[in-house]
């Protein structure tokens, strides 16, 4: 009895735990439509980006046919091979953490003061940088994140926290207008675990 | 609230057939089609991952993460289980994994700042019963915390919890069970709002 009790008032008094406001639909909408096309484009560029790879290893191929001594250049050519991928996938999983870490600094920093976020953000920033000009950055989808993850990194690593919602908003407008938070999860994880498997 | 499921009414089975064909269309690239389904679906999953999420940018990022899955793999949609099902299993998946990774994350923000010696102190005690209460809900496993909120406050069936989660009703039940067992005892000061 006290146990059916118990629920009926749960039910009752749980009604309004994190009781949501009206469903943003057209917002969101608008963004998943964005997240979409963006994710189509590149990978019409990606198929472009692949059979010109193709017909450039074929030409390298029959280059290499007519050289006597192939075994040096082949290993070269595969441990290039082997280095782009090694760059994808620290540009992947790096991203992965810039997307955490957005996620969590829009939440979080308008509800209380984020003191350690500008720290994390140039640690961040520094491995942004790096792969910015690596071979990673020859990809150009991930060349135009980078630079657009770049900014926004910037602008929080140098985020007082003090005076409040200006600054605030000027990141979230940077995040949203660039569509970074939309970029970031069209690439991972599929892309990762992709990646990674080529290695 | 019954778990026994309904028999499917004419409107239920009109539905399903024009679901179907939406997700026909969709599979073909049809944007009107895909904007009809997320019309149709998408109160319930921002519902869910709003109550789960307690705030609206991440609510609204797993509700968008949610679609966006849903429409890149609608091929492998099969229609064993009504589409409604499908995409619940998807958003129960997208808010788990995104609360794990938020936890992970204040956890480490935790770390640095108790680092700086700059930690807030989060310990006084709110002697109002709801904000305890939700308090007791915050501190459930993310699990539990999933079949209180789609069972006890959205109205979903252990069948369509069960669905959603990958789990027996069975098992939906008996994680009810444990968990409303831990927001009594956590709860238990306050035992004679529900004994009177």
């Amino acid at each position: 009895m006290s146990e059916e009790r118990f629920e009926e008032f749960l039910r009752n008094a749980a009604r309004g735990y994190n009781r949501p406001p009206e469903t943003p639909r057209e917002e969101m909408w608008g963004r998943i439509v964005a997240a979409r096309s963006e994710r189509r484009r590149p990978q019409g560029l990606l198929r472009w980006g692949l059979a010109a790879a193709a017909v450039l290893a074929l030409g390298i191929a029959i280059g290499r046919y007519t050289v006597v001594d192939r075994a040096p250049a082949s290993l070269a050519a595969e441990s290039e091979a082997e280095s782009g991928t090694a760059y994808r996938v620290a540009a992947l999983e790096h991203m992965q953490r810039v997307e955490t870490f957005l996620t969590v600094f829009r939440a979080e920093a308008t509800a209380r003061p984020m003191e350690s976020a500008p720290r994390t953000a140039r640690e961040l920033l520094v491995g942004t940088r790096l792969l910015m000009t690596s071979p990673a950055a020859q990809d150009q989808q991930v060349a135009t994140l980078l630079e657009d993850i770049e900014l926004v990194l910037a602008q929080i690593a140098l985020y007082s926290g003090s005076d409040g919602s200006d600054e605030l908003d000027l990141i979230d407008q940077g995040i949203q207008q660039r569509g970074v938070l939309l970029r970031l999860r069209a690439i991972a994880p599929t892309d990762l675990s992709a990646a990674r498997g080529e290695l | 609230m019954s778990d026994e499921r309904q028999a499917t009414t004419p409107a239920e089975q009109r539905s399903q057939v024009d679901e179907q064909g939406l997700i026909q269309r969709v599979r073909v690239g049809d944007a009107v089609a895909e904007r009809a389904l997320y019309d149709a679906h998408v109160d319930r999953i921002y519902r869910l991952a709003y109550r789960m999420a307690g705030d609206d940018d991440l609510a609204r990022d797993f509700t968008q993460e949610t679609f966006i899955r849903a429409f890149r793999r609608i091929n492998d949609f099969r229609g064993e289980a009504a589409f409604g099902t499908w995409l619940h299993a998807i958003a129960t998946s997208v808010i788990l994994n995104g609360l794990r990774k938020v936890k992970r994350f204040r956890e480490r923000e935790a770390d640095l700042e108790a680092a700086d010696g700059i930690a807030h102190d989060r310990s006084e005690l709110d002697p109002d019963l709801k904000r305890r209460l939700a308090q007791a809900i915050d501190d459930l496993p993310a699990k539990y915390r999933m079949v209180v909120v789609m069972h006890d406050i959205e109205g979903y069936t252990h069948e369509e919890i069960g669905q959603a989660l990958g789990v027996p009703p069975g098992t939906s039940k008996a994680q009810l069970s444990r968990a409303r067992a831990r927001l009594r005892d956590a709860l238990q000061e306050f035992a004679t709002e529900w004994a009177s």
